[in-house]
């Protein structure tokens, strides 16, 4: 299968802008400023031969575990919390940012969600239903939920690949995605 | 591997109205629809108390692998490694919901937590069915219309000679909460798509499996496909965080794309099965789609949305309706679209209200859409 990268990014966590509307945790700034690192400022026309895939094991938890929570006391939940614990949302926002109306996946895979998500690019690339993909890989600080399920889970992270059929560098076969992105993004 | 032409051999379902085809099928051609007052979980506070959903019993996991061996055991398919399961599921939310009440009671959690995380519980779903690479699709409402669109690329590029996949949702409270805060519940206890006096979705358990398999790989086996799975696509508006676009523009093009895959001309289609979740941003939006992906024949041709019986069944709605359709086919009926008793002249389209209706149905589409502008359009062809 063809897939050579295109562009490897990385993002300090702390020093990732807003976004507004995605107020209760970094999960969706980080998603934000991981792709405008990787694509450029907003205002690009992507069209429909890029596709964007989100790879997360647990997705948003900070928002997913504060709306439990709250529901758990028997509080009011707070509106603003429902669009922010769906995973497309913030998809959304990268989509209108950068004009990509290909396909938008997420998805989570036990231990390899990231490289679950270069499987699936590179099958798309093969099969050229698009041109390119951009992978979005980010996972948050555990909460104590997750602890339990998790232990080893770590703070905040992410990291973007801009994935190409034919453009960029060989990935190669059975790498370690999470250190090579680390170290090609240097 | 086979490459080629892509069949559905076999499916296993789960809704509001219980396990397997027939319940399904009855539910939804001759109704009533399955909602009622929910006494699953507490629903005090709620502003709306009704869903399509039974009371509490199975946990998403173990319908997920009833459903699967179902549907391995329609397509005479025996379990392999070499097979994926690929399914829409956000994981178990109540896992989320035990979690938080032991904690704030002051007692750690009993309970293993792990079917919370979406490529666990796949993961342990595969296992148990004794097949191989497990991934969760979370993107939300077209979850499931994804991992059937990556497992049918999977098969017709030869990748695999088959695939299973599918998608779960069964209602909780976390996820209740969030919609009922929102104000998003039918209050009126009805889903009434396309009509003017809606007043919004209601969720309902949905789990459903496929086998997807190359035309080749069933024929070896003298199993009889019971559709052709001919077209797919995916798309995204890049217009809204929630909002659909006002024209549908992302929709149109995701079921123009999957028809030209499917090498047909709009005419062809007999029937649609629509999102259609009865709030009005949605139905708005889709009907406009409608439009400018079939033109003229618009007019003529039969949408519905089945969602009106069995409620919103999330990450497993595409998986749910596209069994919908296959049993449709079946029984040459087009199901109803229930409670639209007052068309909205907004959504000027033939939704088969309240009746079902005979009509060979060859050619089929099935849509969906999520938050963040994402859809997914699927179309299934007799054999």
């Amino acid at each position: 299968m063809n897939v050579r990268v295109k562009t490897a990014v990385t993002v300090d966590p702390d020093q990732v802008p807003d976004v507004p509307g995605f107020a209760f945790s970094r999960f969706g700034p980080l998603v934000r400023a991981l792709a405008t690192r990787c694509l450029g400022e907003p205002g690009g026309n992507l069209g429909d031969r890029t596709a964007l895939v989100l790879a997360s094991a647990h997705a948003d938890t900070s928002t997913l575990d504060l709306a439990g929570e709250s529901l758990a006391r028997g509080e009011q939940q707070d509106p603003m919390l429902f669009h922010q614990t769906v995973p497309t949302s913030i998809l959304g926002v990268v989509c209108r940012d950068h004009g990509i109306t290909g396909p938008v996946t997420c998805l989570s895979a036990a231990g390899e969600s990231v490289a679950a998500a270069v499987e699936l690019v590179a099958v798309m690339l093969t099969a050229r239903e698009v041109d390119q993909a951009l992978v979005l890989a980010v996972e948050l600080a555990p909460t104590g939920r997750v602890s339990v399920i998790d232990p080893t889970a770590e703070g905040d992270r992410g990291m973007a690949l801009l994935l190409h059929r034919d453009e960029g560098r060989p990935l190669p076969p059975g790498a370690d995605l999470v250190t090579l992105c680390r170290e090609w993004a240097k | 591997m086979t490459a080629g032409e892509v069949v559905v051999s076999g499916f296993g379902v789960y809704t509001g109205f219980g396990y397997g085809a027939d319940r399904l099928r009855a539910g939804i051609l001759t109704g009533p629809p399955a909602f009622a007052p929910v006494t699953r979980f507490d629903t005090t506070g709620f502003r709306v108390t009704h869903a399509a959903c039974g009371p509490a019993g199975p946990d998403q996991r173990s319908v997920l692998v009833e459903c699967g061996r179902a549907a391995l055991d329609m397509a005479r398919l025996a379990p392999s490694r070499t097979i994926p399961l690929l399914v829409g599921t956000k994981g178990d939310y109540r896992t989320i919901t035990a979690y938080w009440a032991a904690a704030a009671a002051g007692e750690a959690v009993a309970e293993d937590l792990g079917d919370g995380v979406p490529g666990l519980l796949v993961a342990r779903a595969a296992a148990a069915l004794g097949l191989g690479r497990a991934v969760a699709f979370t993107n939300a409402c077209v979850a499931s219309a994804n991992a059937i669109a990556h497992g049918a690329l999977l098969v017709r590029s030869g990748m695999a000679d088959a695939v299973v996949c599918g998608g779960a949702y069964l209602v909780d409270r976390e996820v209740f909460a969030k919609f009922d805060a929102v104000r998003a519940l039918a209050t009126d206890g009805t889903v009434r798509p396309f009509a003017r006096n809606r007043t919004g979705v209601l969720l309902g358990d949905g789990v459903a499996v496929l086998v997807l398999e190359s035309a080749a790989h069933a024929a070896a086996r003298a199993v009889p496909p019971l559709a052709r799975l001919t077209g797919w696509a995916m798309s995204n508006d890049a217009h809204h965080v929630v909002h659909p676009h006002p024209q549908g523009r992302g929709l149109a093009a995701a079921i123009s794309t999957a028809l030209g895959r499917a090498n047909l001309a709009p005419e062809q289609v007999d029937y649609v099965n629509a999102h259609g979740t009865g709030t009005i941003l949605n139905d708005v939006s889709e009907v406009a789609a409608l439009r400018t992906a079939f033109g003229g024949h618009a007019a003529r041709l039969p949408v519905s949305s089945t969602k009106s019986a069995t409620g919103h069944a999330l990450e497993a709605s595409a998986a749910v309706e596209l069994v919908a359709c296959l049993t449709a086919m079946a029984a040459g009926t087009a199901p109803p679209t229930w409670g639209c008793h007052e068309p909205d002249p907004r959504c000027a389209v033939d939704c088969v209200p309240n009746e079902p209706r005979k009509l060979r149905l060859d050619r089929v589409l099935s849509v969906n859409s999520s938050f963040g502008g994402v859809n997914s359009a699927l179309v299934l062809e007799r054999p």
